[in-house]
């Protein structure tokens, strides 16, 4: 008791006393503030870009023939695929190489090119090699990502009469196929 | 002269407008080139398509195979003739008779001469008889390039056969060989 009549008794202690009360009190009402909340997150809100690619079972070429007949044909095939995430319409465009020294505009305009799609029998492009400049494969609907089509090409020389194709003898051929996808 | 002090005057807001025109331009532009979509591509390239060719030697082209002068009764007259395969391709040959002339037409050489055509190293002739009865065609079988048959061709005039009225008769038989592919 002694010792608190001390401490009460000296004035300047009994000032910072009650200034220490008054900043004690003020944290107190600043933190009781309180008032009801809800909050809600609609968190990992994410944008990625899609994506357009081509899958081809074919590197090089669907087909060479040479020394070729009259009356002879040759097939090959291909696989195109849509490996992307977006739906994309697809084409097949071709161009003949007449940059070739034993490049034959007479041999490309008399060669019957047959291309038939996912095996059906009744030719998507049904006319002279010469004439392929570009297709709208599955007349042009998009295909889904995952979606696969397959091309079977017939290169055909025609036979005439007896002799009718001797003009055609050495000659060559060459066209070189693009397959394209746009979004 | 300060930007503070160019947007002050008229030719400094003018300025600024300008430029404020051109920034605009630019964005538009920007925005008219900005459709761009996601392509792909894939090729396949260089597809070759070449016609082989058939073609063939003859070691007697354009010249008789038989010469066969002065023939009398008994006699016989033979030639050989090789014809080989020079293009990329094999073909299927036959010899082809052309129009026999006899001169004088009758009793006619042709019919009186015996013709035998045959490959050389087979046994069995293409053609043994009369030269007016030898088909129109001889089927001599496949030639692959690089390959060679060679025939041998005798005219024979049987004694049996003998006639006055064929003396200094004579006779022109054109045989032909042609390929086609098979």
């Amino acid at each position: 008791m002694k010792r608190m009549k001390v401490l009460f008794g000296n004035r300047r202690m009994m000032v910072l006393l009650t200034l220490a009360i008054l900043v004690l009190t003020a944290t107190a009402l600043v933190a009781s503030s309180a008032s009801f909340t809800a909050t809600s997150a609609n968190p990992g809100n994410m944008f990625t870009s899609g994506s357009l690619g081509i899958s081809n079972t074919q590197s090089g070429a669907i087909l060479t023939a040479l020394n070729m007949k009259p009356g002879e044909y040759i097939e090959g095939s291909a696989t195109i695929g849509n490996t992307g995430s977006i739906p994309g319409t697809f084409k097949l465009a071709g161009v003949m190489d007449t940059a070739r020294a034993d490049y034959s505009t007479a041999f490309a305009g008399y060669l019957n090119l047959k291309v038939y799609e996912d095996g059906g029998s009744t030719p998507i492009y049904d006319d002279t090699l010469s004439g392929f400049t570009s297709l709208n494969l599955t007349s042009g609907t998009p295909w889904a990502g995952g979606a696969t089509h397959a091309y079977l090409f017939r290169v055909t020389f025609p036979n005439g009469d007896a002799g009718a194709e001797n003009t055609m003898m050495g000659k060559s051929a060459t066209i070189d196929f693009t397959w394209s996808a746009a979004q | 002269m300060t930007a503070k002090h160019l947007t002050r005057t008229k030719a400094g807001k003018a300025l600024l407008s300008l430029v404020v025109l051109a920034l605009l331009a630019v964005a538009l532009q920007s925005l008219v080139f900005s459709d761009a979509s996601f392509t792909a591509g894939s090729a396949n390239p260089a597809n070759v398509f070449t016609a082989g060719s058939l073609s063939h030697t003859n070691s007697k082209a354009g010249v008789v195979i038989v010469d066969a002068a002065n023939l009398r009764p008994g006699m016989s007259q033979e030639g050989t003739v090789t014809i080989g395969g020079t293009g990329t391709l094999t073909g299927l040959y036959t010899l082809n008779k052309g129009a026999v002339v006899d001169n004088p037409a009758s009793p006619g050489l042709s019919r009186t001469l015996v013709l035998l055509i045959q490959q050389t190293g087979v046994a069995t002739p293409l053609y043994n008889n009369r030269v007016d009865l030898m088909p129109a065609s001889l089927t001599l079988g496949t030639i692959a390039p690089g390959a060679s048959r060679t025939y041998l061709v005798r005219l024979t005039y049987p004694t049996t056969a003998a006639n006055p009225a064929l003396q200094g008769a004579s006779m022109t038989l054109p045989l032909q060989f042609a390929g086609v592919t098979q």
